[in-house]
């Protein structure tokens, strides 16, 4: 299982529920939360691989903004 | 992948309770947090899923270390003053040794994440201490009351004394050690007052 970190601007419950069947059909995410509290809109993915490219490239695609946290 | 550093972990864990206890709820920011603990924000994230989570973590593990603290050397078959006698002693040992923590807990308590909390350790605690309040009342050594009332009588003594020990001060802000000797004291008059 491996954890990916992304700021993003999925700020609003419209742009969470457009997201929402995205993340929860990707074949390689376990699970996925998005920390309502943080101006950052951290979106946290558990994942059954390593590579972020390929969460950052399908969510900004779908129209948001999303960027690697790195440690 | 990013692996798990336990010392990394204590840090953050250790750092949100001060913030927490310092700033309140609202002060705490994983942003923030991160600065004091010097690590990323993405690395508070390796461990809580998010700032909720790190809130509930926090407030449910300092509960499970209290009651497991309570509870040594304590047995629901003592009698009520014996059994009273290790757990004011017990939880007097835990919140002066961890006076940052009595805070965290204090808010915790006043806050919707004392209700997760008490749900979460239910089982170990009230299930045992019902046990205890019980027997007491069948053996004639303790009086039936409400909860609360019993509670009032039979612990916030106690934390108050610990609040004044923990503050340095007492009523008056002269200086307050809560030694045995006080404890034993305040314990045999609560008793007194808690007998049929």
């Amino acid at each position: 299982m491996h954890i990916h970190v992304f700021k993003t601007n999925i700020s609003t419950l419209e742009k969470r529920n457009a997201v929402q069947s995205l993340l929860n059909s990707h074949h390689a995410i376990i699970k996925w939360n998005i920390d309502k509290w943080d101006d950052d809109n951290i979106l946290r993915i558990e994942a059954l691989h390593e590579n972020s490219n390929e969460f950052i490239h399908c969510i900004g695609e779908a129209g948001f903004d999303i960027q690697l946290l790195e440690d | 992948m990013r692996e798990r550093d336990p010392n990394k972990e204590q840090i953050i864990r250790h750092n949100a309770i001060e913030m927490i206890v310092k700033d309140g709820f609202d002060g705490l920011s994983m942003q923030k947090l991160a600065k004091k603990s010097n690590v990323s924000p993405a690395t508070i994230y390796i461990y809580f899923k998010d700032r909720n989570d790190l809130i509930e973590q926090l407030a449910i593990d300092s509960a499970n270390a209290l009651v497991a603290h309570t509870f040594k050397g304590f047995s629901p078959d003592m009698t009520f003053a014996q059994g009273m006698k290790i757990q004011w002693q017990n939880r007097a040992d835990f919140f002066i040794a961890h006076p940052i923590q009595a805070k965290f807990m204090e808010q915790v308590k006043h806050s919707p994440v004392g209700v997760l909390v008490h749900q979460k350790i239910k089982k170990e605690f009230s299930i045992v201490m019902r046990d205890f309040i019980l027997k007491a009342i069948k053996n004639k050594e303790l009086i039936k009351l409400p909860i609360e009332i019993f509670w009032s009588l039979a612990f916030a003594p106690l934390y108050q004394l610990i609040k004044f020990h923990n503050d340095g001060y007492g009523l008056h802000h002269e200086p307050f050690v809560l030694t045995k000797a006080i404890l034993n004291r305040t314990l045999k008059i609560t008793l007194k007052g808690l007998k049929p």
